[in-house]
């Protein structure tokens, strides 16, 4: 008996084109609008080499180190790739490659040797402004470096035939260590992805509504038939809720699975655990969809959509100051931000993808099946009538 | 009525706030019977039936289905009854055949017991052509053929029908009188609602007339005939009669109103043995000539007009 009205009940969903749209489509569009957002965004921070034409005049042979400086940001295999350099005898040459677009700018350095960057508009927009800013970073060390070496020549010429002073200087040595305190680098757009996925399970919950609706007598003519039945209420509402569990699961992972293998949505590379708390999420969705379910009123899609917006809010999915109110309410009014559960879907796939270990990911998986436990004993104790005083 | 008693309903009260939609009612119906509800919009046969099926709870009283008093949780007390709704209630999404066997999978577990249940249930209703649509692909007639069947596939000893044909045409009405009534052949007790007195009169041995959450007749539909002063219309092909004539003929006992048009006189009697001797008697008297007599006796329609009064009802 179970199994048919489960299979009844799902047929009855996803042959229901209206009302599986916007949980399947949902998180795929918003997905789609977020990749073309950031993309920018992550363009801007990555290091792109400059090509750049670098004007061998006699001001270049004047400057001490540089062409060494040079050779080292212009290697193919390193990781500070910084410049592309082709080498040209005058700056009237450089302008003209420029001009060509045989190069994106040129180098060029005055009569004190200190060198200076010249870009086209062109490459102005189009490089990210972290290869801009590193660029930048090489010419204005090298002036730096320079200019501490010629303050020790003055006060202490000797040091400068100390090979291990010289070496210091020459050396990439650097005084910071580049560090990872998280299980993979931050990256600053995942989070909105993770919300979206929350977002997407609350939308998810209609699934459950109508599944709910259709077995109550006091919501639809469908429902009062099927109060009739001659098995003990629990098994229609248990296979029911099953079924919309199922559909709601599915449609997260669909969303789940273009985000991160479309879209290339990093979760740490903990895909399996991901699975796991969208099974989480979709038990909590379809819980408070059964709930709203149970109400004779028609109205409740337009309720749930309305309470997945507001908690999405929360859950930091508009923006920077959403991310940041999400923040402090989490930080000052911590049981509030655990009874988001939106807020907590978020944060396991957040916990996946920076903590190397699993408890802060089990704990919000737990805040949600704890979540999904007291909605569907509400829903429970509402769905479980058979008798009515009014129908 | 048969020797035992499929529903019995005792002294039932059931209110809305201040309004009484059941008073006090009292009902037996017997193994066999097909038992016609009848009453205005709002008279309380719903509500009825809703809380026979336990769906309603109510203040005071008792049902009994088979003997045994029911409850909302009467789970094999259920398994007995099948129920058509008014409004077709189905699977919008599923096929026919998914319908049918998604409604008999809520009383019948056993899945090849089931498939035979369901091929039976098609046949019966004679949708077979039709399985693999959906109701919204489905004629009025065939969505209510469709819900009958999802009401009856489990073969149920009570089959409750709640205003089957409303919207339907004749042929699917007849198609639909006739499977109740080989439903019943084969042994299931009816009950049935509707505002079609000629439906009613058609199927029905026993009728409950219902108002104001009361019965105010029950009894067949002869019994329920005879309990009320209209007799039968009188229709006489005969020669213009004269003034005289025709107030000699309204001044007879037996009668309640006599027009002439078109070469007929109509007259509507009110109960008696001789209305008809008595009528001719006065046209023989009085030298008028006539041809063909046709005597239409009091329908159901007439008795239930009578009793429940002929002012419009709407419901709440």
């Amino acid at each position: 008996m179970m199994r048919a009205n489960f299979k009844a009940t799902l047929l009855s969903i996803v042959r229901s084109p209206s009302l599986l749209f916007w949980p399947l489509a949902f998180p795929i569009i918003l997905s789609l609008v977020f990749s073309m957002m950031f993309s920018g965004l992550e363009q801007a921070y990555r290091l792109q080499p400059v090509s750049v034409a670098v004007v061998r005049d006699a001001n270049y042979d004047k400057a001490t180190g540089f062409d060494e400086l040079l050779s080292s940001v212009d290697d193919d295999g390193d990781e500070w790739h910084v410049f592309d350099v082709s080498s040209v005898g005058s700056v009237a040459e450089a302008e003209r490659k420029v001009v060509d677009g045989d190069v994106s700018g040129y180098i060029c350095l005055d009569a004190d040797a200190n060198p200076s960057l010249h870009l086209s508009p062109r490459a102005s927009f189009s490089l990210g402004s972290g290869s801009l800013t590193s660029a930048q970073s090489v010419l204005d060390s090298y002036i730096r470096v320079r200019s501490e070496m010629e303050d020790l020549a003055k006060k202490d010429p000797m040091l400068l035939a100390d090979p291990t002073v010289l070496q210091r200087f020459s050396s990439d040595a650097v005084s910071t260590e580049r560090l990872s305190v998280t299980a993979n680098d931050p990256k600053a757009s995942v989070r909105y992805y993770y919300a979206l996925l929350g977002m997407a399970a609350g939308i998810g919950s209609v699934l459950a509504m109508k599944a709910i609706r259709e077995t109550q007598a006091n919501a639809t003519a469908l429902g009062a038939r099927r109060t009739l039945a001659g098995f003990p209420r629990w098994r229609v509402l248990v296979s029911s809720t099953a079924a919309a569990w199922l559909a709601s699961y599915a449609c997260l992972a669909v969303g789940f699975a273009f985000i991160r293998f479309v879209l290339g949505v990093d979760f740490g590379g903990r895909e399996g655990l991901a699975l796991l708390a969208l099974g989480a999420a979709s038990l909590v969705s379809s819980s408070a969809g059964a709930i709203f379910g149970t109400f004779a009123s028609d109205s409740g899609s337009g309720v749930l959509t309305a309470i997945t917006c507001v908690l999405s809010f929360f859950a930091g999915l508009y923006g920077t100051y959403s991310q940041q109110l999400s923040d402090q309410v989490a930080h000052n009014l911590p049981l509030l931000a655990a009874a988001n559960p939106i807020r907590q879907i978020s944060q396991a796939f957040y916990s996946l993808m920076y903590y190397d270990s699993l408890e802060p990911f089990a704990a919000h998986c737990a805040t949600l099946l704890v979540t999904a436990l007291v909605l569907g004993s509400v829903a429970a104790v509402r769905m479980r009538r058979t008798s009515y005083v009014n129908l | 009525m048969s020797a035992s008693t499929i529903v019995s309903v005792d002294n039932l009260v059931k209110r809305y706030g201040s309004l009484t939609a059941v008073d006090h009612l009292t009902l037996n119906i017997g193994e066999g019977e097909v038992f016609g509800l009848l009453g205005p919009n709002g008279s309380g046969k719903t509500t009825t039936i809703n809380c026979i099926l336990q769906l309603l709870s109510y203040d005071h009283g008792q049902v009994e289905l088979f003997g045994r008093r029911a409850t909302p949780t009467s789970y094999d007390l259920k398994r007995r009854v099948g129920v058509v709704p008014q409004e077709v209630a189905v699977f919008n999404e599923l096929s026919v055949r998914e319908n049918v066997d998604a409604f008999c999978a809520l009383y019948v577990s056993d899945r090849a017991r089931r498939r035979q249940l369901v091929d039976e249930a098609i046949d019966f209703v004679g949708i077979g052509d039709f399985e693999k649509f959906r109701p919204s692909k489905l004629s009025g007639g065939l969505r209510r053929r469709l819900n009958i069947a999802c009401g009856i596939a489990h073969k149920p000893e009570l089959i409750i029908f709640d205003e089957p044909t409303v919207a339907v045409d004749p042929q699917s009405r007849n198609a639909i009188l006739e499977g109740i009534q080989r439903l019943n052949r084969e042994g299931a007790t009816i009950i049935y609602t509707s505002h079609y007195m000629e439906e009613i009169e058609q199927i029905c041995t026993r009728i409950s007339i219902m108002d104001a959450g009361r019965t105010v007749a029950s009894g067949t539909a002869d019994e329920l005939k005879s309990m009320v002063g209209t007799g039968e219309k009188i229709n006489v092909g005969c020669s213009v009669p004269d003034e005289a004539t025709l107030e000699a003929v309204r001044s007879l006992s037996c009668v309640r109103a006599a027009t002439y048009a078109s070469g007929h006189l109509l007259v509507e009697c009110l109960a008696g043995d001789h209305n008809l001797s008595d009528i001719l008697g006065v046209l023989r008297d009085r030298g008028v000539s006539y041809g063909r007599v046709l005597s239409e006796p009091p329908t159901l329609n007439d008795v239930f007009l009578e009793i429940t009064g002929r002012e419009l009802r709407d419901e709440a």
